[in-house]
């Protein structure tokens, strides 16, 4: 096994396992609540965030970066939030916005490092399309422990958020309060989308949170096997994308692990179809529901 | 003793610079079965909305059992209208009932044998026991008004606070509906139920409040059917087709 005895090569299939991990779980109720473009947005914003952490303190630890990518994500999320309580846009209007002016922004950054002739070592573009080489031994465990808190939230509190997403005014009735529990679910996005934007890139990322779970969907409605089959795909996805990614020199990992996903999702679909048509011919028609 | 299971002192509701209520003053009875009725646009689902703290209202004291409603949130139970559920919703039957178990003020939401049992006891209420495992789009409306009953039932609370519970269901389940809320009622709990349809209200309440954005009469069934009330709230147009189908 020399293949798996390269660091590098080690370094990556933990790295996307650990992000495909908690990005898919946390997806799960990014999808419940019909915020997946949300998460979009959140990504994309992140790059101005990234950006001016670097220009800052001009070092590239990721933390540094983390802190600047979560900060810009909790604004963005604030942003529209504001938007579409005081304006009559509509919330898809409000995410288009969004996502496109804090994007611009963060070109525009880039950009302009570029020109300064610093981004050599900065290498700040990685964070378009993800470069999971760039993960060093230390962001790993960083990122593990990140994803085991997140997991420990979303375990302890999965019963709430899902319940939340179903029927909020229910819950806000009977005193939950939903401003506390809508925080905590978009501050576990922003730091799940933060922590894989190095590998996947701002522009892919938010597919990595809902395609997992849209698959899951299509095989279960039940939310424990839901969350499970979602964080199934998510590993899938990670190996298979940081596999394929080594077979050829220079191949992005990021888009790898989408097209993996998206024949993960075919695969559901059909199994799907299948059952359901089987379902159909082995009833009688008056016998058939939904 | 309370003789009320919500008082309204001057409630108001603006929506978008438009008054949607208007200083509404009103008193529901106990263990009684109350309609609140209105034609359409007329301020119901705000009033429900705005008595439960999911509007916040311009101005207005409401109380519960003679509390605030932070004091008896447990004993309220809210049936939403089952036009603003999502059927496609990846979730249980069985699910949506455990929700009446749940309780703000337990960190973890876990399920005690005691509570599957009461959950299972709201199921086979409403005969749903067999059909518990079904995803809620696989039910007929009649059935999927009934999950949301079994899970006002399971929260066991004294007031139970339904929007259009009617609407779109057929006559059996009406029936089997209507049956288990004057149970409750007997048993002594308060029902509070948004209604639009006038010709069944004398079968349905004890306790009738007409409202048109703002309170037109409330008072005993009986006496509230009389035609220059209902004059009053719908006009004369919708009087003279409610009395035609009635004759």
């Amino acid at each position: 096994m020399n293949y798996f005895a390269d660091p590098t090569i080690q370094r990556m299939f933990l790295g996307t396992i650990v992000i495909g991990v908690t990005a898919s779980a946390v997806g799960v109720f990014a999808f419940l609540r019909k915020k997946a473009l949300v998460g979009d947005a959140i990504s994309h914003a992140i790059l101005p965030g990234v950006a001016l952490a670097y220009i800052a303190t001009e070092t590239r630890e990721t933390w540094v970066l983390m802190i600047g990518a979560v900060i810009a994500g909790w604004l963005a999320t604030q942003y529209m939030d504001v938007l579409s309580r005081t304006t009559k846009l509509k919330s898809d209007a409000v995410v288009a916005i969004v996502l496109s002016i804090f994007f611009a922004i963060g070109l525009v950054l880039i950009s302009w490092i570029q020109g300064t002739g610093k981004d050599a070592q900065a290498g700040l573009s990685d964070f378009l399309f993800g470069k999971i080489a760039a993960i060093s031994t230390q962001d790993i465990y960083a990122f593990a422990v990140l994803a085991v808190c997140l997991m420990f939230l979303l375990l302890w509190k999965y019963k709430t958020f899902y319940f939340l997403a179903f029927n909020a005014e229910y819950l806000k009735v009977r005193g939950f309060s939903i401003r506390w529990n809508d925080m905590l679910i978009s501050t576990a996005s922003i730091l799940a989308i933060a922590m894989g934007i190095q590998a996947v890139g701002v522009v892919l990322m938010s597919a990595l949170l809902i395609i997992p779970v849209a698959g899951a969907r299509m095989l279960t409605f039940r939310i424990l096997p839901l969350m499970a089959i979602s964080v199934l795909f998510g590993v899938i996805g990670a190996v298979g994308g940081a596999f394929s990614s080594t077979l050829a020199p220079n191949m992005p990992t990021g888009p790898w692990i989408i097209v993996v996903l998206f024949f993960i999702v075919v695969v559901c679909f059909m199994i799907r179809y299948f059952s359901e048509r089987s379902k159909r011919t082995s009833l009688p028609k008056t016998q058939r529901h939904g | 003793m309370e003789k009320h299971c919500i008082t309204v002192e001057n409630l108001q509701v603006n929506y978008h610079q438009q008054v949607a209520l208007e200083s509404v003053s009103v008193e529901l009875p106990l263990g009684k079965i109350t309609g609140i009725i209105g034609p359409n646009g007329s301020g119901k689902t705000t009033f429900l909305k705005a008595i439960l703290g999911i509007v916040t209202p311009s101005t207005g004291i409401i109380r519960f059992f003679g509390e605030t409603l932070d004091q008896v949130r447990q004993q309220v139970a809210y049936v939403p209208q089952r036009e603003s559920v999502d059927w496609d919703f990846p979730i249980s039957v069985y699910d949506v009932v455990s929700m009446g178990r749940l309780n703000p003020k337990r960190w973890w939401q876990r399920v005690a044998a005691e509570d599957l049992r009461i959950i299972q006891d709201a199921l086979a209420q409403v005969n749903l026991t067999e059909l518990q495992h079904r995803q809620i789009g696989q039910l007929s409306g009649g059935q999927q008004q009934r999950v949301f009953l079994a899970r006002a039932l399971a929260q066991q609370a004294s007031l139970i606070v339904m929007d259009e519970p009617f609407v779109g269901v057929d006559i059996a389940s009406q029936d089997s509906i209507l049956k288990v809320l004057q149970t409750l009622r007997d048993e002594g709990k308060s029902i509070v139920i948004v209604h639009h349809d006038l010709s069944t209200v004398a079968t349905y309440f004890d306790y009738v409040v007409l409202l048109n954005n703002k309170l037109v009469a409330a008072g005993d069934t009986k006496i509230m059917l009389q035609p220059e009330t209902l004059a009053k709230a719908y006009g004369h147009s919708l009087l003279f087709q409610s009395t035609a189908s009635e004759s």
